[in-house]
């Protein structure tokens, strides 16, 4: 293919053209026979882009909201300097610096660029194709081929309530190993250790067998259970799809499922994770690895809301034949009422008969503020009425799904995830699971 | 070994940016062309349409008031009898079809001295103000044997020229050695040419014999069909801009031309294809509220929303004040006047469940609602 300093020297030559000696139309056979030539000689001399060894570095996982680096490189086999011109396959969402590049690779040498990326969206970026386009020598004429380099980036979600993850975690160590007094009702209720008698130990604690043996007071200590199941169910249907907040009503549930699956995996219970909806997306089965928030991330990070009903029943069968033993689970979703009215509600006694429910929902800001608005236009005064109706009608199925044994955790955005660790603690502290 | 080289740089401007200068420049050209290509109609002397004071309207409806049939056109037709070329602008191929028309039979009256048409011009001074003999000023006499101006007594000519009289011509109005009016026969036909067409434009045309003679020259017996040739506009000629470009210009056009294809070759073939990716659901958590919101208004349910609106602010006064939702509303106006000392005939105004009339009473009804709300729970 011509390049432009192809086109370039054509215009120039339009005045050799119109200064050729003679009156007939030679000069302009002549001139442009010329370049022809030059041309083709040019063409026939440039690198085959498949002879150019290109390399692409890119990192294997980023995570939403931090930036990595890419980088290409250019190996030239020939010992004449060589122009190359690279595009990349970098989806716009990726937000790269840029995809197109052109590098000056010096002869038996090597040369590279990079740039800069910041997703904008979770998932799976598959990679195939690099174009080369390679100059000849006198940059006349370039070819340009597609070379196969085929390779997979993965962009997680964020984890943005990590700090008031570890903030949990550590205050429920330190009521563990009891630096501090505990609260509540707490103290949990199996078996830790025995130790000497302190001066704050309840009387109650003292084991007399223990102390008849030892011949001094001795207490037993206690902590909360440990390899308890944590359940995490995450709504992938059409009610998770809208935006709240800027992002999808979907992101606030991950947020909140690698929250509570950091924190009990960290606090020695098993976490899991079933994802949903008119079928089960993905599956981690409970474990108190220190892996384990990898592997829920994992299993998340390609989830995209599917624009369907969700299963709720074929989800908790599903569960529930998996994972039988008596768990916390946490079911994220949206409380819309048409939506749960057929599926949920009917659904929820089977479950809650043998297990703790929690329904964790995240609240549209943007429908509270309209039902706390002063309007001064009739169509604010019938958007405040629509919230405030959505509003009650809100409060109305909380109430419900309370009334059937489910605990509800309908918080605004950033503080789903928190509210859901606490109740998590909660149910812990005092030993109801 | 390794040697690292350099990248360049990318180019970050946009393709619209790039082409702004171009399409400027177009528009600039067609603006151009708008001012500058309309033909002006009114202003050339002696034009037979122009009705200004040097036109020659009144010469075409002279012509026709005395049984002429009289045509403005850029050509002769062979049925015409007469041609009057007042301004001559012909192109060689016209001026050569002019003569061959005169030759078949026609009569061609020409009243511009330079034309190629008409004979030279006499010796001496190009001046010519009167016929000294007849001590007439700027008056000429005919002075001659053409029957046809047997009738025509004096004209006025100003700023005309003498033409030379040749052999076999014969010359009328003579002024020193020239005469203003040469008559000569050509092939079939006759060429009578003029010292100028002052006579004939419109401001003149009445004064002395100027009109006799016009009618004598061009209509003299009534079913003459005249054509008066049409001064034609610069630029209508039959040689276009390819025949004026000269052919290295052309050749170095062409030379651009092929610079251009190859521009488009270069062009044509992109680096990398644009790459798809799947659009996320674009869909805001509130759009149902929205819609029922609109969907409300739409339908004018002012009730009904009023009704929400009392709803609310029924439960939220409840739960504040510690009553029951289903309380009467004189006993939570006297709650939360006690409370907050919100007067009390205002929350029973918003919670009684009178109609809403229009859309300003709603929207007072919804403020008021809000602001109640908001005193009481600051009051707790």
């Amino acid at each position: 293919m011509p390049t432009g300093r192809l086109a370039a020297v054509a215009a120039g030559s339009s005045v050799a053209v119109g200064l050729f000696p003679g009156d007939s139309t030679l000069g302009l056979l002549v001139v442009n026979g010329l370049v022809l030539v030059v041309a083709l000689v040019d063409w026939a001399l440039t690198v085959r882009p498949a002879a150019v060894a290109v390399e692409r570095e890119l990192p294997a996982v980023v995570t939403l909201g931090q930036s990595a680096r890419i980088m290409w490189w250019v190996g030239n086999p020939g010992g004449r300097r060589l122009r190359v011109s690279l595009a990349d396959e970098l989806a716009p969402s990726l937000r790269a610096g840029r995809r197109r590049l052109t590098l000056i690779v010096p002869g038996r040498g090597r040369a590279g660029a990079g740039t800069d990326i910041r997703p904008a969206r979770r998932g799976r970026f598959e990679l195939r194709e690099m174009v080369v386009r390679v100059e000849g020598p006198v940059g006349l004429m370039a070819r340009q081929e597609r070379r196969m380099l085929p390779a997979t980036m993965r962009v997680y979600p964020q984890f943005a309530s990590r700090d008031e993850a570890e903030l949990r975690i550590n205050r429920a160590r330190i009521l563990q190993i009891g630096l501090r007094s505990a609260q509540g009702r707490g103290g949990g209720t199996e078996f830790d250790s025995m130790r000497e008698y302190g001066p704050d130990d309840e009387f109650r604690r003292i084991d007399w067998a223990a102390t008849a043996r030892a011949g001094k007071p001795i207490v037993r200590t206690y902590r909360a259970e440990r390899n308890q199941t944590v359940l995490l169910l995450l709504d992938n249907g059409r009610v998770m799809a809208g935006r709240v907040a800027d992002v999808p009503r979907l992101e606030h549930a991950m947020d909140a499922v690698m929250m509570l699956a950091a924190v009990a995996t960290r606090l020695g219970d098993r976490a899991g994770l079933v994802a949903f909806d008119r079928e089960v997306r993905a599956v981690v089965p409970p474990s108190h690895s220190a892996a384990q928030l990898t592997r829920v991330t994992e299993a998340m990070y390609s989830l995209q809301p599917e624009l369907v009903e969700s299963d709720y029943e074929g989800a908790f069968v599903e569960t529930l034949a998996r994972f039988r033993r008596r768990a916390m689970l946490v079911i994220l979703t949206e409380l819309a009422e048409q939506a749960l009215a057929d599926t949920l509600v009917p659904a929820l006694p089977l479950i809650v008969r043998d297990h703790l429910v929690v329904l964790g929902s995240v609240q549209d800001p943007a429908v509270v503020a309209s039902a706390n608005s002063s309007p001064d236009s009739p169509a604010g005064s019938y958007a405040k009425a629509a919230a405030v109706a959505a509003l009650e009608e809100r409060r109305r199925l909380v109430g419900r799904l309370r009334g059937m044994g489910a605990t509800v955790v309908d918080a605004p955005p950033g503080r789903l995830a928190p509210g859901l660790a606490d109740a998590y603690l909660k149910v812990k502290a005092t030993g109801r699971l | 070994m390794t040697v690292v080289g350099t990248a360049a740089p990318a180019g970050a401007k946009s393709a619209l940016v790039r082409s702004l200068p171009l399409v400027g420049l177009g528009l600039a050209v067609v603006v151009l062309a708008l001012l500058t290509g309309g033909r002006r109609t009114d202003g050339e002397p002696l034009d037979p349409r122009s009705t200004a004071p040097l036109g020659a309207r009144a010469l075409v409806l002279l012509l026709e008031r005395f049984g002429a049939r009289v045509e403005v056109a850029g050509d002769v037709a062979p049925r015409d009898t007469t041609a009057v070329l007042l301004v001559d602008r012909l192109g060689e191929a016209a001026r050569t079809r002019l003569r061959q028309w005169v030759e078949t039979g026609g009569t061609l009256i020409v009243a511009d001295p330079m034309s190629d048409l008409a004979p030279a011009l006499a010796p001496g001074d190009a001046g010519l103000f009167g016929d000294e003999e007849a001590g007439d000023g700027d008056l000429l006499r005919p002075r001659c044997p053409l029957p046809a101006l047997a009738e025509v007594g004096r004209i006025e000519v100003p700023g005309a020229v003498p033409l030379r009289v040749g052999p076999g011509a014969t010359g009328c109005f003579p002024v020193d050695d020239g005469a203003y009016l040469v008559a000569r026969p050509m092939g079939g036909g006759v060429v009578v040419a003029l010292g100028g067409g002052g006579p004939f434009v419109n401001r003149q045309l009445d004064d002395a014999d100027n009109a006799v003679l016009a009618v004598s020259l061009m209509a003299p017996r009534g079913d003459e069909r005249v054509v008066v040739l049409e001064p034609s506009a610069p630029g209508s000629g039959r040689e276009g801009l390819s025949d004026l470009v000269s052919r290295r210009v052309k050749d170095a056009l062409w030379q651009l031309l092929v610079a251009f294809g190859l521009f488009a070759l270069w062009r044509a073939r992109r680096l990398g294809r644009p790459v798809l990716e799947p659009q996320p659901v674009q869909l805001a958590g509130s759009e149902l509220v929205g819609a029922v919101g609109n969907l409300l208004q739409q339908a004018r349910r002012r009730d009904q929303a009023a009704t929400m609106l009392r709803a609310q602010l029924r439960r939220s006064l409840s739960e504040l004040l510690g009553l029951p939702v289903d309380a009467p509303p004189a006993v939570m106006a006297e709650a939360a006047a006690q409370r907050a000392g919100v007067p009390p005939g205002q929350v029973a105004d918003a919670l009684a469940p009178t109609p809403v009339p229009d859309d300003a009473s709603l929207v007072r009804l919804a403020q008021l609602v809000e602001s109640l709300r908001k005193e009481v729970s600051h009051a707790r």
